[in-house]
């Protein structure tokens, strides 16, 4: 009966092997992207689509592009988080062989860092959030606004884009 | 003729003590160590702990019980390194529920705690989570450390004792914690109590297991 018991017990004591939080699963809300949502500068209370937006950023010396070619009125895209600013490019009517018009904008914001849980760790979120537009001869974009000045969940917009 | 009359009352005098209830139940202040803690600590890099245990038998069954001992673990994850020390008493009591056979002292049993952890956390570095991949992660190395921190809990155990030379005994246990309250650091978490083991990030059990030796001081026989 003990030598049953000990047997069990030792069993037991083994199975100690993986939980449920060793991984981050993709529901656990973790650093929030820019919601970004474009509208139309004359009549401001519509949304108004972006022809073929490709939405482009530097990293080490090389482009990436967050959005390509998508006519679309609204755009999720990251914020650095090693850094309190994070430059785009927003290029408007851009196709292969025709490249569109490039304005360039700035995100500053304020970085907060925020514990999640074991698996995830931490997440960023962003404050004091401002964007700043790039003057050229040929802008595009007519307004940025603010529209969120804390950036800590993906539910609303933060950045709205006249055009 | 003289010796043999002799003879006789010695006879008589040992059937009067055979003839009273036989003492063989062993009262008095068993003490121990932890034997996985040290043998833990040698295997796996990332913790170091002993623990020192003592019960007291109260009655037939009843033994009042009592566990200290300190931990160092660290934890290594996936996105985050930090270090938990600090040390921890638990108090309570046993429930012998075999029977044994006349003369023996082993034990299956079972029993409650009260658990109390004083500890300090340290964070070591960690990552911000992003599900984008677009830009290269962001690692903080900027130690924090959180002191003072305190955790309280309950714990039933079960488990079986062999008496394995006289007075001397083997025990191993199985611990299922459950936390009342806990101070928790701001902006992080315990992920390691003293005492209470691995803590879990949704719900607040614990698990606990213990494989000692120990002996027994006898004070009186009933």
């Amino acid at each position: 009966m003990i030598k049953k018991i000990i047997f069990l017990l030792i069993i037991i004591g083994t199975i100690n092997g993986c939980s449920r939080d060793d991984i981050c699963t993709e529901e656990t809300p973790t650093t929030p992207l820019l919601i970004i949502t474009f509208k139309n500068f004359n009549n401001q209370l519509f949304s108004k689509s972006v022809d073929n937006l490709t939405v482009t950023t530097v990293v080490d010396n090389e482009n990436i592009d967050v959005v390509k070619y998508s006519t679309t009125d609204s755009i999720a895209i990251p914020l650095r988080t090693g850094f309190d600013f994070t430059d785009y490019l927003f290029i408007e009517d851009d196709q292969e062989d025709v490249p569109g018009n490039t304005d360039k904008v700035t995100f500053n914001y304020i970085r907060e860092n925020i514990y999640i849980n074991r698996a995830c760790a931490f997440k960023a979120i962003f404050k004091e959030l401002s964007a700043e537009g790039e003057t050229d001869t040929d802008n595009w974009i007519q307004e940025l606004r603010v529209n969120k000045f804390t950036v800590e969940n993906e539910n609303e917009t933060h950045i709205i884009i006249f055009h | 003729m003289l010796s043999a009359s002799f003879s006789v009352m010695a006879q008589e005098e040992n059937l009067k003590e055979t003839d009273t209830i036989v003492k063989n139940n062993k009262y008095g202040l068993r003490l121990g160590i932890d034997l996985a803690k040290p043998i833990i600590s040698l295997v796996d890099d990332n913790f170091t702990g002993f623990e020192v245990l003592g019960d007291f038998r109260i009655s037939k069954r009843i033994y009042i019980a009592a566990e200290i001992g300190a931990d160092k673990d660290d934890q290594i994850e996936a996105n985050l390194v930090s270090s938990t020390k600090g040390s921890y008493a638990k108090i309570g009591a046993d429930i012998n529920v075999y029977n044994n056979w006349l003369g023996m002292n082993n034990a299956i049993y079972t029993g409650l705690r009260y658990g109390f952890s004083t500890f300090t956390q340290e964070l070591y570095s960690y990552s911000i989570y992003t599900g984008d991949p677009t830009f290269p992660g962001t690692i903080i190395e900027d130690p924090i450390e959180y002191t003072g921190l305190t955790a309280h809990w309950g714990e039933f155990i079960f488990g079986v004792k062999a008496e394995v030379l006289t007075n001397l005994f083997l025990s191993i246990n199985l611990q299922l914690k459950q936390k009342f309250s806990e101070d928790i650091p701001e902006n992080f978490d315990n992920l390691f109590i003293p005492g209470f083991n691995r803590t879990n990030d949704f719900s607040d059990f614990g698990v606990g297991f213990g494989y000692s030796v120990s002996y027994l001081i006898p004070i009186y026989k009933k």
